[in-house]
């Protein structure tokens, strides 16, 4: 087929005039926040991203790794509207299942956050630092930007997946795949920049201790140091670049107001954790990494001295690790553990495990019995017995 | 055809995964050189181009739908399996067999490892027991496994540790259906199985 | 339909629409005869009853292939061809002679919703193997020789019990259409005398009979001209994927 010139000119500006048409149309409407209740028009490209959210957050709501705890479901609905009751009730919280820090917030208002966050924060105030700078990016609508940027520039994989890892939908691949489309996908130094105000401001109107926010993301780059090479398929980190710059930033505003003054809330937050913390260290440990765990792990005991949990976590870590003598460091925290009289009682199941590959088969029948008298209805008893019997 | 046969190739390079499968007889069969079994049924032995390790993959319905791993002699401290295409530089090395571990202790050790290569927190096995496996002791557990596709799977492991090395099976498939259709194949098969070669020493 | 199942099956959605768009242009550009596979001839017709099937949730996208040939999403496409859709079925259900019902996920008693959720998403992983394992050349299962016998198994009783139905109808269409831009690119690419698909059509239908839960027939369809997006047009694909499942 032949064509003029002309013609040929006309399909090819067709296509820029399409793109700028849309993002005018939808421009059109900005204002500071979105408002509460806002709804993208019907055949907007802003719409189009909306409805896969929709479908996507179709599907989280039957995944199985979401979860389910009333109480800790109730308990983040209540910190969102909190920080913000105009827009909390366009905000639908997931807690999902992986064991990694993560979380975003897509601009139909599905927000997911992953299990690994709530390991991490020591308190509620650092919880709602990253809500409330996630809520940033969503009141202004940084997810949409991004989107269209990418589409405009058509870099592979753009649409779809990007559109789906910006809401870090868990849904949308492989672990490594989402932090590499996050990256690509990642917000720019004025937008965090925004979402970091933002967030701070939400957060000292709610009566949050601001320091919460720098802290948070100090703990996180901390941890990416003590781990080998994590940086890089951190998912968090590859959305949200250079934390380290930013934080010198968030540091001055957060202590200029007066940082240390406003609620901490970490009672409140262990207990509303109370139903899932110990399923969610195991998901920590279930990974092996170490010296990653160990900082964690390190950091929060260093707060709270007294968690039984968290000597049992260190004392999994080194029994797992087993290297030249952890056996005897895991036994300590395990010691540790029960003078707290917070530890769980599958402590002594440990116990077991270690002294058993000591030798030591009497304590080994003795902890044993401990952890029976503990948790009577205990699934593994008759694996521990098949053990000890060996 | 040439276009044709780029696309499907990139089609399966994208999709890192599509493998050819081979024909498994209803006969005596010898696995890694080391595990004799007769199956009752035919089979489909995959070539992993994706997995790494001491190991056999052996499927009836496709991989999604159900598998039977072998472990052909797990050495002292090497990992059940790897995957290659989790890049080794980006995380810290996967935990590892030790042949003075424990059943209870290898259970933990096949939870962690899928965990880690299948990006689930929902893998998890119990009701450990011991069982003669390869006229020797072995040991027996379930598995349960949701992986990323939502689909639940369920399993059983058998192994046994031979001259400081681990051996065993592990069939796993859907839970509706995929499985338990093949639960008592898996059986006779798991009844039927020798160790061999250099594993019979 | 996020993969992560054993051995590398892992296939993200994005990933999965390019595959199946690949495939799909392939397959159409190959010009190869893609066959229905069907394991019995016809449904079971009681005497003076018409046989019930329940329409699951229609697993269907549109996408506009922008110039640089990636598929975007259009949302009001997908709901205007979920419409036309399900009218289409109407018309093929009116001339075969069977009775659709649409899936309703809270019915029937909790264990029997939450198998059928299951099996929804087990029909995933299956029509996915039947797709690789049936039609990819190359990735045949040996065991299978060439027989068809795919099957979610005897649980489909939880939705035959929930909505009293005979079979259990999947639909799987992703469809995307050049956008003017794309089109823009073709006109370039025609005048540099290369071939660039335009945008293509794949579907997968399977029926399922729910007294066994054996997939009775399962049809690919792919091919690079279908347009879902209007009543009359919608109406052919289905009667292309579906009709033959209805006799």
């Amino acid at each position: 087929m032949s064509l003029t010139r002309r013609q040929f000119g006309c399909a090819l500006c067709g296509l820029a005039s399409l793109v700028v048409a849309r993002r005018v149309a939808a421009q059109a409407q900005g204002e500071r926040f979105l408002v509460p209740g806002y709804r993208p028009p019907a055949e907007s490209d802003e719409n189009g991203l909306w409805s896969m959210m929709d479908r996507a957050e179709r599907n989280l709501k039957e995944s199985r790794f979401v979860v389910r705890d009333a109480t800790l479901n109730q308990y983040f609905r209540d910190i969102v509207c909190r920080l913000d009751k105009d827009h909390c009730p366009d905000l639908r919280p997931y807690i999902v299942r992986t064991p990694r820090f993560n979380a975003s917030m897509a601009p139909n208002g599905m927000m997911e956050v992953w299990t690994g966050l709530l390991l991490r924060c020591s308190d509620e105030a650092q919880l709602a630092a990253i809500i409330g700078h996630e809520m940033g990016h969503y009141l202004r609508r940084h997810t949409v930007e991004r989107w269209r940027d990418a589409r405009d520039k058509s870099d592979l994989g753009a649409v779809l997946g990007l559109g789906l890892a910006a809401a870090g939908v868990g849904y949308a691949g492989s672990l490594t795949n989402l932090a590499l489309m996050a990256s690509m996908f990642a917000f720019s130094r004025e937008q965090e920049r925004e979402a970091d105000e933002i967030g701070l401001e939400l957060m000292l109107k709610a009566g949050y201790s601001p320091i919460a926010a720098p802290e948070v993301w100090e703990q996180l780059i901390a941890e990416a140091k003590a781990g080998t090479a994590e940086r890089s398929s951190n998912i968090l980190f590859a959305s949200h670049p250079e934390p380290e710059e930013r934080l010198v930033k968030l540091r001055e505003r957060a202590e200029s107001t007066d940082g240390k003054t406003g609620e901490r809330g970490r009672d409140r937050y262990l207990a509303a954790l109370a139903g899932v913390r110990k399923q969610i260290v195991r998901d920590e440990l279930a990974l092996r990494q170490y010296g990653r765990s160990e900082a964690v792990f390190d950091r929060l005991l260093a707060q709270s001295p007294d968690d039984g949990l968290l000597w049992y976590a260190k004392g999994e870590l080194y029994r797992l690790r087993g290297g030249e003598s952890d056996a005897e460091r895991a036994m300590e925290a395990y010691g540790t553990a029960i003078e707290t009289r917070g530890a769980p009682p599958e402590t002594f199941r440990s116990i077991v495990l270690v002294e058993l590959k000591r030798g030591e088969r009497d304590k080994a029948q003795a902890a044993f019995e401990t952890y029976l008298e503990l948790k009577p209805d205990a699934p593994d008893g008759g694996a521990l017995r098949m053990i000890l019997t060996q | 055809m040439t276009r044709l046969s780029i696309i499907l190739l990139l089609t399966a390079l994208i999709a890192g995964c599509v493998t050819p499968y081979s024909l498994v007889n209803p006969e005596r069969q010898t696995v890694g050189g080391v595990i004799s079994v007769q199956p009752s049924t035919k089979w489909n032995k995959a070539s992993l181009t994706d997995y790494q390790g001491s190991l056999e993959v052996w499927t009836l319905d496709g991989p999604t739908l159900n598998t039977l791993v072998f472990f052909t002699g797990v050495p002292d401290g090497e990992p059940l399996f790897t995957r290659r295409s989790q890049n080794p530089a980006q995380q810290e090395k996967p935990p590892v067999f030790r042949s003075t571990m424990n059943a209870l202790e290898i259970q933990e050790l096949l939870e962690a490892t899928v965990a880690r290569y299948f990006q689930t927190t929902l893998a998890e096995g119990r009701n450990l027991r011991s069982e003669t496996i390869a006229e020797g002791r072995g040991f027996r557990f379930e598995t349960k496994l949701v992986g990323r596709d939502e689909v639940e799977r369920v399993g059983v492991f058998v192994g046994t540790i031979r001259h400081k090395k681990l051996y065993g099976a592990w069939f796993q498939g859907a839970r509706l259906h995929y499985f338990e259709r093949y639960r008592p194949e898996f059986d006779r098969l798991v009844k039927s199985a020798r160790l061999v070669g250099e594993a019979a020493k | 339909m996020d993969a992560e199942a054993k051995s590398g099956f892992r296939v993200s959605r994005v990933v999965l629409l390019w595959v199946v768009l690949s495939l799909a242009a392939a397959l159409a550009l190959g010009g190869c005869a893609v066959p229905v596979q069907r394991q019995a001839k016809e449904l079971r017709r009681d005497p003076g009853e018409l046989p019930v099937i329940v329409v699951m949730p229609l697993d269907v996208e549109l996408a506009e292939l922008s110039a640089g040939g990636l598929p975007e999403p259009r949302s009001e496409w997908t709901d205007a061809a979920l419409k036309h859709m399900r009218a289409a079925l109407e018309t093929e259900a009116r001339t075969y002679k069977v009775k659709l019902v649409d899936y309703q996920p809270q019915s029937g008693t909790p264990e029997d919703q939450s198998t059928s959720l299951e099996l929804v998403k087990l029909h995933r992983a299956v029509g996915g193997s039947v797709l690789v394992h049936q039609y990819f050349p190359g990735y045949e299962l040996p065991s299978k020789a060439g027989k068809f016998d795919w099957s979610l198994g005897p649980s489909v009783a939880a939705i035959s019990r929930s909505h009293h139905a005979d079979y259990a109808l999947f639909l799987f269409v992703r469809d995307s259409y050049a956008s003017a831009g794309r089109v823009g690119v073709i006109i370039v690419a025609a005048l540099l005398g290369v071939g660039v698909p335009g945008g293509a059509q794949i579907g997968l239908a399977s029926v399922v009979d729910l007294k066994t839960g054996d997939i009775v027939w399962f049809n690919l369809l792919a091919r690079a001209h279908g347009d879902l997006r209007t009543p009359e047009a919608a109406r052919e694909t289905v009667r292309e994927l579906v009709s033959d499942s209805l006799k």
